[in-house]
């Protein structure tokens, strides 16, 4: 049995198993929770409520987030190769130096983010929008990789 | 009547109920629906502070924004209590954006 909290309201998710890695976990509410440096690679995480998540340098490879509200979540070094994020809510999300190699954000929805030195690699944009504030590595074009900039 | 939270037309600078305002954020993003909820709720005296406290440390909003921001707009005392939480970055309400899409949660 593995118990994670939230930092503020002190609420407490207790998960039947030994590791998180590939966790059934979608719907969950974990806003606030702290989740830095944890192995959620794999996980079922669609349309969880991880509003101000902390999940820096945290494994999500191959993790689904699809419909997942990530604003204001930090992802400053966390591993999301080959993640879904489908329509996610990346407002004010912090993905700084994160590996989003491969990645799918078709649809996301992306404000006032910072990918500054993250990999996105192959990273799939399609359908997605975002806004003048967002920072993107130096040299990535997101509408090349099929974003709309929507102010 | 106060003026409405201007949902997605970004930073809140120009909002005069935040002019002046001595807290600062530490998130960089807001739901503007939300707060519009909020707002009604606070207006029309159907807004209960019990468990909804806004917590803040030294001058950062640590949680609460939008419980915040909503009260200044609706020109109510927000009920604050103190905390500890370490904040590691702030950003004033002339930068804070007002995303125009209804984030999932309750108040």
């Amino acid at each position: 049995m593995i118990q994670i909290a939230s930092k503020v309201t002190g609420k407490t998710l207790s998960v039947d198993a030994d590791t998180l890695e590939g966790v059934e976990l979608s719907g969950a509410n974990l806003h606030r929770f702290d989740l830095h440096g944890v192995n959620l690679r794999g996980a079922h995480l669609c349309g969880v409520d991880a509003r101000n998540v902390a999940l820096q340098n945290a494994d999500l490879r191959g993790a689904n987030l699809r419909g997942a509200c990530l604003a204001n979540a930090f992802l400053d070094g966390a591993r999301l190769s080959g993640a879904l994020l489908d329509g996610a809510i990346l407002s004010g999300a912090s993905f700084v130096g994160a590996c989003l190699d491969h990645a799918s954000l078709r649809g996301a929805h992306i404000r006032v983010a910072d990918f500054s030195g993250a990999d996105l690699a192959e990273v799939r944009l399609s359908g997605a929008t975002y806004d003048a504030a967002t920072l993107w590595p130096a040299g990535f074009d997101p509408a090349a990789h099929g974003a709309t900039i929507e102010e | 009547m106060p003026n409405p939270c201007p949902t997605g037309r970004g930073a809140l600078g120009g909002v005069p109920e935040l002019a002046g305002d001595p807290f600062l954020a530490r998130q960089p993003a807001v739901s503007g629906p939300k707060i519009d909820e909020m707002v009604v709720l606070m207006v029309s005296g159907r807004w209960d502070w019990t468990g909804r406290e806004v917590t803040y440390n030294g001058n950062v909003i640590v949680d609460g924004h939008h419980r915040y921001v909503a009260a200044r707009l609706a020109r109510v005392e927000a009920v604050m209590v103190p905390s500890n939480e370490p904040v590691a970055r702030t950003f004033g309400w002339e930068r804070l954006f007002v995303d125009a899409v209804r984030w999932p949660g309750g108040y």
